[in-house]
Parts: C-alpha cells; sequence; structure tokens
C-alpha cells in the first residue's frame, strides 16, 4: 500500500462497502416496490 | 389437534427451496415427528430426485386430485424412516393441474396421518405459489443473502400479509458466506432481518456437502460433515418449539493488530 493510499484512508471519508451498497440499493428499490403495490 | 402444515417459500427460484424442504423433513422425521413432504413445483418436480426417491414414483398428486389414485396409493416412504413420506409432483402436467380448494382437501385428508405436512413451493407468485400457500398456516421463507433474493421474499412476505388467514412467517438465511460476511462484502444476518422484518428461524452456511449429498441422494442432515446440515437439524428443532441458540458465524477479531488490518482492508 502506497503512503498516498495510508494517507487517503487515514483522512478521506472511507468508501461504502458492498454490504452497504447493497443495503441503500434494496432499501431504495423495496420502497418503490412497496409504493407500487395495491393498498 | 390436526397437522401443522408449512409451505417452504422464496419467490425467486434456486435459493434452495427444495433442498430445505427434503432436509427439514427428514431432520423432523429423525426426531420422531411424522412428516409427509407435498412438491407442489407441478411441472418442475426435483423433492423426489433430492430425497433420492425418484425411482419410486407411481402415482403423484394429480391423479390423486383426478381420482385416478387414492392418496395413500400416491404417498412415497422413505427408504430409512417410516415416518417420512413423500407426496410427489408430475413432471408432464402444468401448475393449473391441481386448485387451491384441491390443495386444502388434500392437506386436510394427510392430516389424519402425519403431525406435520411440508410443503415445497415452487418459485414464482402465480398459480404454482397459490395452490402451495392455500392450506399453510406457516411459512418458512428461504432467502440468501444477496439483493434479488431478499427483494423477492419481500414480495412474499407482503403477499402472504395479504391472505385472509393470518399465517406465521419465519425467516432462513441459507448459503451464507461468514468470509464475505466478516469482510462486510456480504449483508449479514440481521441486516436481511433488519429489511424483511420476520422472526429468524434459521442461518444455513454456503456448504459443499450440500452438493455432494444431493448428488448421492442423500440428505445432509444425515451427515456429520455437513455444516448445513448442522444449521438445518437446529432449524427443526426450533420449528418443534425447541430453543436453540444461533451460533456465531465466525470469531471475532478483538486484537490490536486484528482491528489495524480490518481498517486498512476496507476498500
Amino acid at each position: 500500500m502506497s503512503l498516498i493510499n495510508i494517507l487517503s484512508k487515514l483522512i478521506g471519508k472511507p468508501e461504502p462497502t458492498s454490504k452497504d451498497e447493497a443495503k441503500n440499493r434494496l432499501r431504495l428499490v423495496l420502497l418503490q416496490d412497496r409504493s407500487l403495490l395495491p393498498p | 389437534m390436526g397437522a401443522r402444515v408449512i409451505v417452504v417459500t422464496s419467490g425467486k427460484g434456486g435459493v434452495g427451496k427444495t433442498t430445505t424442504t427434503a432436509n427439514l423433513g427428514t431432520a423432523l422425521a429423525n426426531l420422531g415427528e411424522k412428516v409427509v413432504l407435498i412438491d407442489a413445483d407441478i411441472g418442475l418436480r426435483n423433492l423426489d430426485l433430492i430425497m433420492g426417491l425418484e425411482n419410486r414414483i407411481v402415482y403423484d398428486i394429480v391423479d390423486v386430485v383426478e381420482e385416478r389414485c387414492k392418496l395413500k396409493q400416491a404417498l412415497i416412504r422413505d427408504k430409512k424412516l417410516n415416518n417420512l413420506a413423500l407426496l410427489p409432483a408430475p413432471q408432464t402436467r402444468d401448475k393449473s393441474a391441481v386448485t387451491p380448494e384441491q390443495m386444502i382437501d388434500v392437506c386436510k385428508e394427510l392430516e389424519n396421518d402425519f403431525d406435520i405436512i411440508l410443503i415445497d413451493c415452487p418459485a414464482g407468485i402465480e398459480q404454482g405459489f397459490q395452490n402451495a400457500t392455500a392450506a399453510a398456516t406457516e411459512a418458512l421463507i428461504v432467502t440468501n443473502p444477496e439483493v434479488s433474493s431478499i427483494r423477492d421474499a419481500d414480495r412474499i412476505v407482503g403477499l402472504l400479509e395479504s391472505k385472509p388467514n393470518e399465517m406465521k412467517k419465519f425467516l432462513i438465511v441459507n448459503r451464507i458466506r461468514p468470509e464475505m460476511v466478516k469482510k462486510n462484502e456480504m449483508l449479514n444476518v440481521d441486516d436481511v432481518q433488519d429489511i424483511l422484518g420476520i422472526e429468524l428461524i434459521g442461518v444455513v452456511p454456503d456448504d459443499e456437502e450440500i452438493i455432494k449429498t444431493a448428488n448421492r441422494g442423500v440428505l445432509a442432515v444425515n451427515s456429520e460433515n455437513s455444516i448445513a446440515g448442522k444449521a438445518l437439524m437446529d432449524i427443526a428443532k426450533r420449528i418443534r418449539g425447541e430453543k436453540i441458540p444461533f451460533p456465531p458465524l465466525f470469531e471475532e477479531d478483538n486484537g490490536f493488530v486484528d482491528k489495524i488490518k480490518k481498517w486498512f482492508s476496507r476498500k
């Protein structure tokens, strides 16, 4: 790992993990799915 | 008191419904319950194959509802367990060959001889799903910890909730990979449960033994080497009301060096 990578880890905001992305995408798509269903 | 009628469903295909049904049925029979498995996947039967009973089929559920045979003639006894039977589906008909009302009648008749009726639901939400869920009062919703499977499971939860009869719903998270969960590359059990909002009854790790046992027509719950088989046996015990704790998926890294490693391995 380069010094720049280490510094960016220390300073920057961490990128979301694939798990986080899955969770966020699911929340959105389920919200949309549920809103489309008839009452 | 009548038998418990439990449907194993998922919405999405390929998540492990049939394997779950076969193993839970065998596990429950091993625990002393009188169990009958119904393959409701008409036209795409596989429960017979997973149970290792594919060469014993003479009649099927459509023969029963069309009165070509008695229900007892269509039941296939397990090779080893006298208290386990299978009612197979035909391979050459479609889902419309059975109606929800006929499924209810079949289950009513089976209630006299069995403690638990376990129904293997086909994928999808059409006629096959309606048939499989018509008589059930409990549902085991099987999902894999990935987006499409969870989305479909959510749809199934909604459909079961819209049914007039109240149905108890339980979640099985199948094929979880602890190493991926540990690295935050797979949704964990809490995430899935949080999204679907139903009670968790089991977590089944991804396990090569499932494929190996299915190849041989034997069940993972009867294999000492199968971690999935152990998890499925735990689910069977929970179905019977036993309080079985959920084992941790992996050992937590608590050391300082582990924490530093984990921090630097983040993407």
